[in-house]
């Protein structure tokens, strides 16, 4: 299996995801090689843990670019762009200077480089890969086995694509051109699968579904804080970007407390729309209404779930939305996106639509104001959460493997 | 005969924390005690100990004739009162050789002319009761914060006792006039001390840069220009921050040394004296009445308030802050109303201006945080953590006021019903 992260050293989703969905298939009797760009460290005893920086390093391409690569951990949209290269001590060759100065994207290579590398001293029935970073790598270990005489299918799996990202079109090329070429695609909701299916041409029997899950967890207290006393606090987490929908959040916020002075909306999270945001919360008056936080640690999360009485995600595109989830099991109400892939999971959801600031703004002073309501719709969210296990979504996939591989016990 | 007034602004504010938005309703504790000591520190060995030093050895070394001003602000007494009582000690033994005189400020180095005259006259009153108590002076003149000056700050000092008052020098005021002459303000009785900026900015903000024509500034040159100034004015005001030495011009640009013989090279001019800003102000008589009905302060080249209420993130916490007042004083709880003062302090927000062009870069050395809107977010859930405990306090005594009441009912009641008593007994 090809990843890109493992908690704790995640940046987002794709790593929880990954880690959730390896242990229950794991129980399932999976056996599991996963190979990471670096290992950083923690412990994933279910599965064999391989680190592509190594590999590379032990077969003596003992390059600048190497080094590099196992020092920095590089960002997924700018790779290691900003890094400062002159304080490496290693030799600069040709291919080096290609690698790091030319290319926004030499993580992934590197990354392919190494899971070919290790892909040799490897035997696998099946290659999962999951996200546009770690497909090429899952034709590199094809092409590796078809050398050594045997057929491997390649599985790519698309937590989001990039008409959810618009982060650029090399990445929308590689991934068309990975979903054209593998054996077989998992989408992670059926947004998602539609998005591929209509803005990449293919062919939707191609493609499955299988949902994402979540830790199961047992909130049955909610940290009080006596500002609550007076005030009703509605809540957005999520970075602060485009495809996150944050200036419907403002507009919501504005027409809200218009007519209800005494609600707090609250956005934590970061991103290059925040400072954005803020001027326009500052400008439309709602100073001390508008709250911010850039940064939250995973305890604090919990308290700011709790702290809220409506959780919003009004997302303009979400393949899937873990966050939705946790408010849920910390006991909060949620308003989501219609289109998320969390809205095809979870009915006791208000669904909206991102653009629509009367309907988000009714549907939360409902909320706010109908405290049975708000009870019963969390009730009905919370049972249908429990069910959302990871061992649910494991057994999905396992079928989608046997589908792939003739005979279904699997190695991937 | 041209005197120089040398005047020297000593601040520091109490910065905030990095309030988060989930410390609202869990902290009341707003200022970040251990950065601001660092930070008092730093600047201390870098600027107040041995300027203190230099200024004191100058003052001793020329017997009388040379001759300084300050204005101290509260935030910077307070703070050094509880970390570094020996600076309150080194200003207190610069104000024994009677070649000192302070100022009177608001002491919160805030903005509160703009806002609440009863605030205003709350803090300045504050503040020359502190420098008295400490320095044994009673201040006579006065500088706003950020030499903010408009023609009404006038009428508000003059029921305070001043009998001048501090403002820019700006040529949009002046237009054919000169900085060196002492003015008189336009609704009042009181002198107006003019900064010269060209001259002051050459030592604050240009000595050490090296792409000025004029680079290297040395004492000799700059007395110069200040001698040529003989025969066409009176004063010359030399206006600046004291942290200029040490600290925005650091010790290796050779800011000490050019202090140092300064003072020498201006008295070579046989008519020349250092004089005290309250000196000038009886020295020399008024040649003209000077208004500015808008606010004019010392700050960036528009010298205008942009740099604190510039953006809407700036003039809504500072509204919505200095809406609070009435309530605040109701309650009248000494923490509270200590609180709302010190967030009152103008660095809170110019740490939230965004006007990055020309100026900029002086804005960038001086915020306490990564960016504008950090300065934004932290004083917002401190404000909304403030706001909710003056509303619960005010809850408090609302309910305490009825409970007496109904009490004070039950009282006369019982009164009442013993009155009408014996009438009962009457009827029977």
């Amino acid at each position: 299996m090809l990843g890109w992260e493992l908690p704790p050293f995640h940046s987002g989703g794709l790593g929880i995801a990954c880690s959730g969905l390896t242990k229950s298939l794991s129980k399932l009797g999976m056996d599991i090689d996963f190979v990471l760009p670096k290992i950083y460290g923690g412990s994933y005893p279910w599965m064999r843990l391989h680190d592509a920086s190594s590999k590379i390093l032990d077969n003596g391409f003992s390059h600048k670019c190497v080094e590099i690569a196992r020092k920095n951990q590089c960002s997924l949209v700018n790779g290691y762009q900003g890094v400062n290269l002159e304080s490496n001590s290693k030799k600069m060759c040709n291919s080096c200077i290609k690698v790091l100065d030319n290319s926004r994207y030499a993580h992934i290579n590197l990354y392919t480089r190494g899971v070919k590398e290790l892909a040799e001293g490897l035997d696998y029935d099946l290659i999962h890969a999951h996200d546009w970073m770690t497909f090429p790598a899952g034709f590199a270990a094809q092409a590796v086995s078809k050398l050594k005489g045997k057929e491997v299918p390649l599985l790519i799996q698309a937590h989001a694509t990039e008409i959810d990202r618009h982060d650029g079109s090399f990445i929308y090329h590689t991934e068309k051109d990975s979903f054209q070429r593998s054996d077989h695609i998992v989408a992670v909701s059926n947004i998602t699968k539609s998005t591929i299916v209509n803005y990449y041409g293919i062919d939707q029997n191609k493609i499955s579904v299988v949902h994402n899950g979540i830790d199961p967890r047992e909130i049955t207290e909610r940290i009080s804080n006596p500002i609550k006393k007076k005030y009703k606090v509605v809540m957005f987490l999520g970075r602060i970007t485009y495809q996150k929908g944050p200036d419907y959040f403002v507009k919501v916020a504005k027409k809200v407390t218009e007519s209800y002075p005494n609600v707090k909306f609250m956005m934590l999270g970061s991103g290059d729309m925040q400072a954005r945001m803020i001027e326009e919360g500052a400008k439309q008056g709602l100073t001390g209404k508008l709250l911010f936080n850039s940064w939250i640690s995973d305890e604090d999360k919990d308290l700011a779930y709790q702290l809220a009485d409506v959780f919003v995600m009004p997302s303009v595109t979400e393949p899937f939305g873990i966050v939705p989830l946790e408010a849920i099991q910390n006991g909060t109400p949620v308003v989501v996106s219609k289109s998320s892939g969390i809205a095809e999971v979870v009915d006791n959801s208000v669904k909206v639509d991102f653009w629509d600031i009367e309907k988000q703004a009714e549907e939360i002073v409902k909320l706010l104001k109908d405290k049975k309501y708000a009870a019963s719709l969390v009730k009905g969210a919370k049972a249908e959460v429990k069910g959302l296990t990871w061992d649910k979504s494991a057994k999905e996939m396992a079928q989608v493997y046997k589908k792939v591989v003739a005979g279904g016990k699997v190695h991937a | 005969m041209p005197s120089v007034c040398l005047y020297f602004h000593v601040h520091q504010p109490i910065r905030v924390k990095k309030f988060g938005v989930l410390d609202i309703g869990r902290s009341e504790d707003y200022f970040d005690d251990r950065h601001n000591k660092t930070i008092l520190d730093k600047v201390a060995s870098k600027c107040y100990e041995p300027t203190n030093r230099l200024l004191l050895d100058l003052i001793k070394r020329h017997d009388g004739k040379f001759k300084i001003s300050y204005s101290i602000t509260g935030t910077f007494i307070d703070q050094a009162k509880a970390w570094r009582p020996d600076l309150i000690k080194s200003f207190q033994n610069l104000a024994k050789t009677g070649c000192v005189e302070f100022l009177g400020e608001t002491y919160y180095h805030s903005l509160t002319s703009l806002y609440s005259e009863q605030e205003f006259y709350d803090q300045v009153t504050k503040h020359m009761d502190t420098i008295e108590e400490l320095f044994g002076q009673r201040p006579t003149v006065f500088r706003n914060t950020e030499l903010v000056y408009f023609d009404h700050l006038a009428n508000l000092i003059s029921e305070l006792g001043f009998k001048a008052v501090l403002a820019e020098g700006w040529d949009k005021v002046l237009h054919w006039r000169s900085p060196n002459f002492v003015y008189e303000t336009n609704d009042q009785p009181i002198k107006l001390l003019l900064k010269n900026y060209k001259l002051s900015d050459d030592v604050a903000f240009r000595f050490s840069n090296k792409g000025w024509e004029e680079w290297p500034l040395t004492a000799e040159k700059f007395a110069q220009w200040v001698h040529a100034v003989n025969g066409s004015g009176e004063v010359i005001n030399l206006f600046m921050d004291y942290e200029t030495f040490g600290e925005h011009q650091w010790e290796d640009t050779g800011i000490f040394n050019f202090m140092d013989k300064v003072p020498d090279e201006i008295l070579k001019h046989p008519d020349m004296d250092f004089i005290t800003v309250g000196e000038e102000a009886d020295r020399y008589p008024a040649v003209g009445k000077l208004s500015m009905p808008y606010p004019v302060s010392w700050a960036d080249t528009e010298r205008d308030l942009s740099a604190w209420l510039g953006n809407d993130m700036q003039s809504g916490t500072i509204r919505a802050l200095y809406d609070l007042e009435e309530k605040v004083k109701k309650i009248g709880d000494k923490k509270m109303i200590e609180d709302w003062r010190r967030l009152q302090t103008s660095d809170n927000f110019y740490y939230m201006c965004t006007k990055w062009f020309s100026d900029g870069d002086v804005h960038k050395y001086f915020n306490a945080y990564d960016r504008p809107h950090d300065a934004y977010i932290y004083f917002t859930n401190i404000l909304v953590d403030f706001v909710h405990r003056v509303e619960e306090k005010l809850a408090e005594m609302e309910e305490n006021f009825a409970h007496e009441v109904e009490q004070q009912k039950d009282g006369l009641e019982k009164v009442l019903h013993g009155l009408m008593k014996p009438e009962k007994v009457g009827v029977e």
